[in-house]
């Protein structure tokens, strides 16, 4: 197994760690629909960037997957709607300049690990791609799923488990 | 204009219109089931594309993916919802056996006329009983979630 694959696993490792660790049981239905809703989101624009080209994954977690499907189901539907729960449930109490800043240091943390990725390994090539962009649209899918998830959770109540 | 692609728009307006209509009154309990079955619907996906049981020779998204998008998007979601909001509320067990039988019938059905009709579906080793047990699980999958979750959502 190469470097790559290894980075992956780690990545993927931390991640089911910090499900365990930062999601807490009873707010379990709140992170279902922060989980569930991206996904609405990340799907058709992960295959639209790969479509138009935009972006590659050469190497993937399983070695045949770019035969079958080119965009990265493990950034899609795993990494990043986690980390999209954790940005969510831990959002602070502030005021508008507050929550940009948030909103930026949390999507510039993520984005320069992607950046770093992407210079350093063969998980994700940029083509006609760049780091801003990156940066805003991680920014838009977490405002997107930040507002739904405050629409839904008007009428989530707590129970037992 | 192919006919898969006339057929996608029929689905995709059809899928729509019968959603708002049962949102009225359960939007936020639709919208769960909705998203919960999008997501059995990938993996579901994933896992046939996977072992090559199917093909999608017409599939919106040529490059990316292998995979057909509509489908498991919105239109097999749809079919969650409507498993959802007509589910039996008095335990009778051959009522219930026949309500799961029926809806894990009615997709592959679909499936097949799609394969048969259009180059949605091709089927490569497609067998009508695993996928039929699949759907089984797949609702009962997804009735066990929903019912759970409804308990921490205000009617």
């Amino acid at each position: 197994m190469n470097l790559e694959r290894w980075i992956l696993v780690g990545v993927i490792f931390v991640t089911i760690l910090a499900i365990f660790t930062l999601i807490p049981r009873k707010r379990a239905r709140e992170a279902w629909v922060l989980l569930l809703f991206l996904q609405v989101i990340t799907w058709p624009a992960g295959l639209f960037v790969v479509e138009m080209g935009w972006i590659e994954y050469p190497i993937q977690l399983l070695k045949r997957t770019n035969q079958y499907n080119r965009t990265s189901l493990t950034f899609e539907f795993f990494i990043f709607p986690i980390v999209a729960i954790i940005f969510s449930l831990y959002f602070p109490n502030v005021k508008r300049l507050g929550a940009i800043i948030y909103y930026v240091c949390y999507a510039g943390f993520f984005t320069c690990i992607e950046v770093l990725l992407e210079r350093t390994t063969r998980l994700v090539e940029y083509h006609e791609w760049t780091w801003y962009w990156t940066l805003i649209t991680v920014i838009i899918s977490l405002f997107l799923n930040h507002k739904y998830y405050l629409w839904y959770k008007k009428k989530l109540i707590k129970v037992k488990a | 204009m192919s006919v898969e692609f006339f057929v996608l728009v029929i689905l995709w307006v059809i899928s729509i219109i019968t959603l708002l209509i049962i949102s009225k009154g359960r939007t936020r309990l639709t919208q769960i089931t909705f998203l919960f079955t999008q997501a059995l619907a990938w993996i579901f996906e994933f896992i046939i594309t996977f072992f090559k049981l199917v093909e999608f020779p017409y599939r919106e998204f040529k490059v990316a993916t292998e995979m057909s998008f509509s489908l498991y998007y919105i239109v097999f979601p749809t079919v969650g919802v409507l498993f959802i909001l007509y589910y039996p509320k008095q335990l009778n067990k051959l009522k219930l056996l026949f309500y799961y039988l029926f809806f894990s019938m009615v997709i592959p059905i679909f499936t097949f006329s799609l394969e048969r009709y259009s180059k949605l579906f091709h089927f490569i080793n497609w067998n009508w009983t695993v996928h039929v047990l699949a759907d089984l699980l797949i609702f009962y999958i997804l009735k066990t979630f929903i019912f759970w979750f409804q308990k921490g959502l205000k009617s």
